[in-house]
């Protein structure tokens, strides 16, 4: 079963309290997805860390292949206050 | 158990203020993510790329996915450490913070 757009936004909402998501369907295909993630777990870590804690809450789906590609851009909340 | 090649890989990682294992060879990327991220480590100063081709040594890329744990190439280690691949480094780039990791890199 594919994941639908807000299915792929709550579960990556589950990574921590307080984060927000958008997703985008790359392909129309539901299985190639962009993703901006704005996390207070993300607070003083460095992207590659960022990214790590995504792509372990993800890993499941992506090791099925439910989704097979996943683009992200990571964002601290703190960052955006700029 | 720690991989057998994993000190091969520190010294490489050590020995270069920036270092990059990719498909092919920063004057012959053989993959457009690799030559991607070495464009993007020049325009953040970092002159001369050396890196490491892992097409030419399978036992080094095991190595390598083992010691970093990140499942793609090319990795950039800047400073001795795991910074991430071609879309982290250029994310990293369009917001400024390459440059600055690359010249503190640079300085040692």
């Amino acid at each position: 079963m594919l994941l639908t757009a807000d299915q792929l936004k709550s579960k990556l909402e589950t990574l921590a309290p307080g984060t927000r998501a958008e997703v985008t369907d790359l392909t129309g295909t539901q299985d190639h997805w962009q993703a901006t993630i704005i996390s207070p777990a993300f607070e003083g870590k460095m992207m590659i860390e960022q990214h790590r804690l995504v792509m372990k809450l993800m890993q499941a789906d992506i090791d099925s292949g439910v989704v097979h590609a996943l683009t992200i851009k990571t964002f601290a909340p703190s960052q955006l206050k700029a | 158990m720690s991989h057998p090649l994993r000190t091969e890989i520190e010294k490489l990682v050590q020995a270069h203020p920036v270092y990059i294992f990719m498909k092919g060879t920063p004057d012959f990327p053989m993959c457009g993510f690799s030559a991607r991220a070495v464009q993007v480590l020049k325009a953040a100063g970092a002159g001369k790329v050396e890196g490491f081709d892992v097409l030419s040594d399978d036992p080094m890329w095991d190595a390598l996915e083992d010691y970093s744990q990140w499942p793609t190439v090319p990795q950039i280690f800047i400073g001795g450490k795991f910074v991430g691949g071609c879309d982290i480094v250029s994310e990293m780039h369009e917001r400024g913070e390459l440059q600055p990791m690359v010249v503190e890199a640079l300085k040692k």
